[in-house]
């Protein structure tokens, strides 16, 4: 009996000196952070005990707060910055203050995890010597964040919601476990507004579960995030490291790391459009389900510069950022990636998309006819795809370009024009992408063509307007995985469309009214204005000036009449004169491989042209009588 | 095996509990101290208690305090953590820091050995506790734990410290686990303060380092009440 009595004692006993206390798995005990012999993680003492030592001592001789034991940082840290902080006049980052430089003392890596003021019991300063000969955190850690915080979330700094709307606007101290140092309106982000150093209950120590990028929400109200695709996707999706969840639950984390990313600033997982292109993404490695290969798309022949430009946009872009030597075109100068919502434009309108959703573009001001316009409002959110395309296919990025042809040469092998000169709604003639053709203020009566002249699809004569993207875009039929959109074409000018060739055939011949008269070429399926206008249909021209003989001749090549960049011209019917400069003038070698026409006016139909209409110096019709355009 | 058992036992059972053990500790300042810390020069002063104690006290504070009391005005903790504004030490902290807060001499002591007021211990200049070692507090409390604090009040806005126990007029913390219990100063948990004594016994704990209450292996002192 007494034997019994001695060996429950004996249990008791030892058991409260082994297991004085039982942690919970959300104690620091169980956590990385506990770096005693108990730890849970690789890195931890040899013999130290004590949990607390490596961080605080109840009697300290140093003037830091929280009885802080570890031995400081030096270090001076390259700061975080951004153009769109600059931008908005956000007050910038300074040195992490006291609160995060307690953190860095171990997490910058440049003092030893063990290096204490007062070790245990010693009542000297001393090291703790870890396990594995570790001293400082290694630098393959991921919790390393060094000194170059260009790729951490800020700390430092002040919260500000005046100066950047997609802010939180709250009143500091905020009832939250998120708080600011000091926890007051004058207070700053510090490592300690997202981590509690002491709970592991939500992973990485934070303050609150992140589910859902709650901690992200928290403070940052992206305009529109709430609808967009990377918020509301229900799509499964794995992230790196992590549990399978879904896009939407994922939401911010898809794109952007708090700590250590690769792409810099604005704390992206990859640089630029690697971001968008990673695994189950925007890429053609492993593609996601259901989402759109660009990758793919951006590396064909004739593209915008995607893939092939980097470190050059700016947020927001501005006049040097768009212009020689700068220009480039990032997945965000068109897509927004916090607002993008799936789906196309509607066919007939100018009106912006939702994959387009939330960018900001420009709208050109008035200019006199075949002048470029040389103001601009900017336009944020644009309301219509064209107001993206002329940020940089205008005087807005390159400014003065004579005759309105830059110097600059695309991927097709031709200067690049100003769009918004063509577009012009002064002009007598432009494709409908600005304004309808009814309101092409410019154009003289009939300004429309006649249905006949046009495809089914396109039957709103008139009063129909069109993409950019309707001419230009991916040569693919697109899918549920191939996108529209003119990130990239094997054709060229990125033409889309059923045909794809323009202004020469598939054998680099410049196409001509023979070429239909005659079926030769594949000009049905590869005459790219065929893809809208039934130039030639039924055995018939939809035009009296197309039916007759002599401009069928084999020769007679359609850019003998019209401008060879067929998006508007000075002339009505996009009709190009001999005086016309290249590329509007194909300027070939042969004798109506370019402009002749010296003078046109318009019919009162399309079936009512006579010869005098076009007046010539020499040859053709020769020289006629009345008044002719400009 | 019977014997054996009695023997491990009892070891282990005076391990956990503790005992006091002042004598040559480096609080037994008396001459005949075998401590490695200051004490007394003058050979015939060879009580222990007496530099801390005495049976009949002119003193107003409690515990049969012998020691010239601080004047001092401390410095007290702060943090953005902690809600409740730090007040002066209470009384029995400011018994240790009539030694440790280093601007009163060792040699204070009111009533010395002897008749009439006894002879004054003499120690080595200067005297005191030097303030630049850990022991030596000195009048800046912002870096050391903080003391005088309603702990119950603290714990009101902390969810991370344990919940205080009121048994008849002791108020513990972790009563639980009776031999990692610690104490706080006062009859209710409406007034109860966190002191020096609460982490520290003055009179030592056998195998416990530096004055503690229990051992802070594995930081079992620091989880008492704090349950991170």
């Amino acid at each position: 009996m007494k034997i019994k009595l001695l060996k429950i004692l004996l249990i008791v006993s030892v058991s409260l000196i082994t297991f004085g206390q039982v942690f919970s798995q959300t104690s620091i005990v169980s956590s990385k952070h506990n770096l005693s012999t108990t730890g849970t993680g690789t890195i931890k003492a040899t013999s130290e005990t004590q949990v607390c030592v490596f961080c605080h001592t109840p009697h300290s001789k140093q003037v830091t707060s929280q009885l802080w034991n570890h031995q400081p940082t030096t270090a001076t840290y390259t700061l975080y910055s951004s153009d769109y902080l600059t931008s908005k006049s956000y007050p910038a980052s300074t040195q992490p203050g006291t609160k995060s430089k307690l953190c860095l003392a171990c997490h910058d890596g440049t003092i030893a995890i063990g290096a204490v003021y007062n070790t245990t019991g010693s009542s000297s300063a001393g090291t703790i010597t870890m396990a594995s000969g570790i001293t400082t955190l290694p630098s393959g850690q991921s919790t390393n964040v060094g000194t170059s915080l260009v790729n951490d979330h800020p700390v430092g700094f002040a919260y500000d919601a005046t100066k950047d709307p997609e802010l939180v606007s709250r009143t500091w101290p905020w009832n939250s476990a998120i708080k600011l140092d000091p926890d007051a309106s004058n207070g700053k982000v510090e490592c300690t507004s997202c981590h509690e150093p002491h709970h592991n209950t939500n992973g990485k120590f934070l303050q609150i579960s992140n589910t859902n990028a709650a901690l992200c929400t928290f403070c940052h109200n992206k305009t529109n995030w709430a609808a967009s695709i990377h918020k509301t996707s229900t799509q499964s999706y794995t992230p790196s490291g992590s549990t399978t969840t879904t896009v939407g639950e994922w939401s911010c984390r898809n794109c952007h790391r708090s700590h250590n990313g690769q792409g810099v600033p604005y704390l992206l997982n990859l640089v630029e459009e690697n971001t968008c292109y990673q695994s189950s993404c925007h890429g053609s490695t492993t593609p996601g389900i259901n989402t759109k290969d660009i990758q793919t798309q951006a590396n064909k022949t004739y593209k915008h510069p995607t893939n092939t430009v980097s470190g050059k946009h700016k947020n927001p872009d501005n006049s040097t950022s768009l212009n020689v030597p700068n220009r480039h075109a990032e997945c965000y100068d068109c897509h927004n990636s916090h607002q993008a919502k799936d789906g196309l434009h509607t066919l007939k309108s100018n009106a912006v998309s939702n994959v387009l959703t939330g960018v900001w573009g420009v709208t050109p001001g008035t200019a006199t006819i075949w002048t470029q316009p040389t103001t601009f409002t900017i336009i944020n959110p644009v309301t219509k795809e064209n107001q993206i395309c002329f940020k940089c296919h205008s005087y807005n990025a390159f400014g003065f370009a004579l005759n309105g042809v830059t110097t600059i040469v695309g991927p097709s092998g031709v200067n690049i024009t100003d769009q918004a000169m063509e577009f012009n709604t002064a002009n007598k003639s432009a494709h409908p992408v600005v304004v309808s053709t009814n309101n092409q203020t410019g154009s003289t009566a009939p300004k429309a063509l006649t249905t006949t002249q046009m495809s089914t699809t396109w039957n709103s004569v008139g009063t129909q307007t069109m993409y950019c993207g309707d001419c230009h875009g991916n040569d693919q039929a697109t899918s549920a995985t191939v996108p529209q959109g003119p990130h990239g074409s094997n054709a060229k000018f990125i033409l889309t469309g059923t045909a794809k060739y323009w202004p020469l055939n598939a054998s680099g011949n410049l196409w001509s009214l023979n070429d239909l008269r005659n079926n030769l070429n594949n000009w049905s399926t590869n005459l790219f204005c065929v893809n809208c206008h039934p130039i030639y249909s039924g055995g018939s021209f939809k035009n009296n000036t197309h039916s007759r003989n002599q401009h069928q001749g084999v020769a007679v090549k359609c850019v003998a009449c019209h401008v060879t960049v067929p998006h508007g011209a000075k002339r009505s019917r996009l009709i190009g004169y001999r005086t016309d400069v290249y590329p509007y003038n194909y300027n070939g070698a042969g004798q109506f491989e370019k402009l002749v026409i010296s003078g046109f006016r318009k019919a009162s139909s399309p079936n009512n042209y006579i010869k005098s209409d076009c007046t010539f110096t020499s040859g053709c019709h020769g020289t006629q009588s009345g008044t002719y355009e400009p | 095996m019977k014997y054996l058992l009695i023997v491990i036992t009892l070891i282990l059972i005076v391990a956990v509990i503790g005992s006091a053990q002042i004598r040559n500790s480096k609080h037994d300042l008396s001459f005949g101290s075998t401590t490695t810390g200051p004490k007394t020069t003058t050979s015939t002063y060879t009580e222990v208690c007496v530099f801390c104690h005495t049976p009949h006290s002119t003193q107003s504070t409690s515990l049969l305090w012998n020691r010239t009391a601080s004047t001092a005005s401390y410095a007290v903790y702060s943090s953005p953590t902690m809600e409740q504004t730090v007040p002066q030490p209470g009384a029995v902290s400011k018994n240790c820091l009539s030694c440790h807060d280093g601007t009163i001499t060792l040699a204070s002591v009111v009533n010395n050995p002897g008749s009439s007021g006894g002879i004054a211990p003499v120690f080595t200049a200067p005297g005191k506790i030097d303030t630049t070692v850990f022991t030596g507090i000195g009048t800046n409390l912002t870096n050391d734990h903080p003391i005088g604090f309603v702990y119950n009040t603290s714990r009101s806005t902390d969810a991370d410290l344990r919940t205080e126990t009121v048994a008849g007029i002791k108020v513990t913390v972790n009563a639980t686990s009776p031999t990692r219990s610690l104490t706080l100063y006062g009859t209710t948990a409406a007034s109860a303060t966190l002191e020096c004594g609460t982490c520290h016994d003055p009179h030592g704990v056998t195998g416990v380092p530096t004055f503690l209450r229990v051992s802070n292996s594995n930081s079992e002192l620091c989880f008492t009440c704090h349950v991170k």
